[in-house]
């Protein structure tokens, strides 16, 4: 059943995340950071840096953390390269935050196949209830392959989620990230870039921009999460970007809290509230969880934000929902089924209405 | 010729939560149950096996209401076990969808089988051995236990899947709690064992992490493989297990 962590605001109902007497492992994991000597961990991220004389890669989406990462790593005499994984249905927004970034570093964009791309959001949200599904694939897989191809040894990643969103016990202190890792904490919903291929006309060569490198191709190359080096705050890098030009939303993002983030993809919207429907919570509750342990929200301001914010995304970023998807080719009629499909009535009631007003059961 | 090799993968729930631990631990949740099995019905898995882990330790029967709903949505053929205990539960799970039931504690000591694969026929009762392996004084000791590997029956693995033949179950499910969640291969030497004398279908069940360990538990005698971790931790599909069992001469069911 449904209930939230002792602490933050975070729900049980979240997959993979371990709760230890009502507390999740996200808010452990905090307690554990105070203990953290970063002077000796940023000193392990300049040896590291030295070793390969400041070659990297950035995997990038054009974001605040993305911004905050470059810039750091450029302070401490790195020359990254900015690798950005186009989005699934890139905003204007995101497009200038994108071309921002390369006012400070050479930058490529990848733009796998749009036609496919499509293809993917559509069977992604039919099956397993994620229009982001390619997103979340891209996002690993192209800055490895670009890594491969243009042969950088470093890649920088932002936080672990597991440490700052919550993930199963005593696997929040990983530093680097493996092919293993991405395949076991990636999101893919026990759905895998393979088995796509055959369904709607898709071929193997269709998905060979969001297959992961094999070990033995990454030979070489190594992946770091940056939040366990530097000290990792979302709202300071939203800050700290926003005054090296990065652009925030005019108005608080629909079906979330703040300004500074998910700015990039118009499909955000429904991915969150597919969040919602299945588990209860959208981003407001991960917002509010990461504010509320650094003591910038109480926890009853956090519920009563999280009343009020976690809606159904009619518009998002300003575009409407039928639109978004009209662009994948889903209709709102079935949109409507989707959402009824990937329901989860032990959580809420049976209504006509509840695909997009779902009351949780007491 | 020869019956194809099944690949199953196998998900464990509890209650509604799609949970996978190790060594029958449980404690990581990774998903709803319901949509796990609609996206495994599209990867072209021979069949799926859920298992409701926690029903009979918590001493409930099984949440009928998400069988329903799965089995809805399902083509594939669906064995479904956790909180059996009577003649009842099997009709209502099959009445539900289910095509096969998964017995395991409530067999212990009785007639259930018996009287389920008399009463529903042979082909819907798997009977579900799980079982330890651990170093006796003199060799390793294999021990069946009940109630999601918490209660040692003392019986002898070996002994119960062969009653369980003779008792009218229709396959035997073989589990090695040791393994599970592992990754490191099946216990082939107790399925070696088994697959040797009992006439009816064994499906190794526990420790595959590569498709090389799918093809050594059918090497060893197995008619089918549970696979829980590979399927959910990795980029390994059905399909490519299946790719790779027939390409070493191994008849299976091609999507």
């Amino acid at each position: 059943m449904f209930s939230r962590c002792k602490r933050c605001v975070m729900p049980t109902t979240r997959p993979d995340t371990a709760f230890v007497d009502g507390v999740c492992s996200a808010c452990l994991s905090y307690d554990r950071r105070g203990g953290i000597d970063w002077a000796a961990r940023k000193a392990e991220l300049q040896a590291i840096l030295d070793a390969h004389k400041g070659e990297c890669i950035v995997a990038s989406s054009g974001g605040k953390d993305s911004h905050a990462i470059a810039l750091s790593l450029l302070e401490m005499g790195a020359k990254p390269l900015i690798v950005t994984a186009t989005t699934d249905h890139l905003t204007d927004i995101g497009k200038r935050n994108i071309q921002n970034l390369a006012r400070f570093a050479p930058t490529i964009e990848v733009t796998p196949n749009q036609t496919v791309r499509r293809k993917i959001a559509r069977i992604g949200l039919r099956t397993v209830g994620d229009i982001s599904y390619g997103e979340h694939m891209a996002i690993w897989a192209t800055p490895h392959q670009v890594a491969k191809r243009l042969g950088v040894p470093l890649i920088f990643y932002g936080e672990n989620p597991q440490d700052e969103l919550g993930g199963p016990l005593g696997r929040d202190e990983a530093k680097t990230m493996t092919r293993s890792w991405v395949n076991e904490h990636g999101g893919f919903l026990g759905l895998r870039a393979r088995d796509l291929i055959g369904e709607d006309g898709i071929t193997e060569e269709d998905i060979a921009p969001y297959l992961q490198p094999t070990e033995e191709e990454m030979g070489g190359i190594t992946t770091y999460f940056t939040g366990q080096f530097l000290p990792w705050d979302g709202y300071w890098n939203a800050i700290n970007a926003r005054d090296h030009g990065f652009e925030w939303s005019e108005q608080e993002v629909e079906g979330s809290i703040g300004r500074a983030e998910s700015l990039d993809n118009f499909q955000t919207g429904i991915h969150e509230w597919f969040k919602y429907l299945k588990y209860s919570y959208m981003r407001p509750s991960d917002i509010a969880s990461i504010a509320i342990r650094r003591g910038r929200m109480t926890r009853d301001e956090a519920l009563g934000r999280i009343v009020l914010r976690e809606v159904f995304p009619w518009t998002y970023l300003g575009a409407p929902c039928g639109e978004i998807l009209a662009r994948i080719g889903v209709d709102f009629e079935e949109f409507k089924d989707i959402c009824n499909q990937f329901t989860n009535y032990d959580i809420f009631e049976r209504a006509d209405d509840s695909w997009c007003r779902p009351l949780r059961l007491a | 010729m020869p019956l194809a090799k099944r690949i199953i993968p196998t998900l464990l729930f509890d209650g509604d939560r799609l949970i996978k631990g190790k060594q029958f631990s449980g404690d990581r949740s990774i998903g709803h149950v319901a949509q796990a099995a609609k996206i495994y019905g599209r990867r072209g898995a021979d069949e799926i096996a859920l298992m409701d882990i926690f029903a009979t330790p918590l001493n409930r029967g099984p949440n009928l209401k998400v069988i329903e709903k799965i089995a809805d949505d399902l083509f594939t053929p669906l064995a479904i076990g956790g909180g059996v205990r009577s003649v009842n539960d099997v009709r209502d799970l099959l009445n539900a969808g289910a095509d096969k039931i998964i017995i395991n504690t409530a067999a212990i000591n009785t007639r259930l089988i018996a009287e389920c694969a008399d009463k529903f026929g042979s082909q819907a009762i798997v009977a579900s051995v799980d079982y330890r392996v651990r170093q006796g004084e003199f060799r390793a000791i294999a021990q069946a236990y009940s109630h999601s590997g918490q209660v040692n029956t003392y019986w002898n693995p070996h002994a119960l899947a062969v009653l369980y033949a003779q008792l009218g179950a229709g396959e035997i499910l073989l589990t090695c709690i040791d393994n599970e969640g592992q990754m490191q291969g099946y216990e082939l030497e107790l399925l070696r064992l088994v697959a040797g004398v009992v006439s009816v279908p064994v499906v190794a069940n526990a420790g595959c992490g590569t498709p090389q360990h799918a093809l050594e538990a059918i090497q060893a005698g197995a008619s089918a493989v549970g696979i829980g971790s590979m399927f959910a931790f990795t980029d390994e599909t059905p399909a490519i297990v299946a790719k790779y069992l027939h390409s070493n001469g191994v008849e299976v069911r091609l999507t």
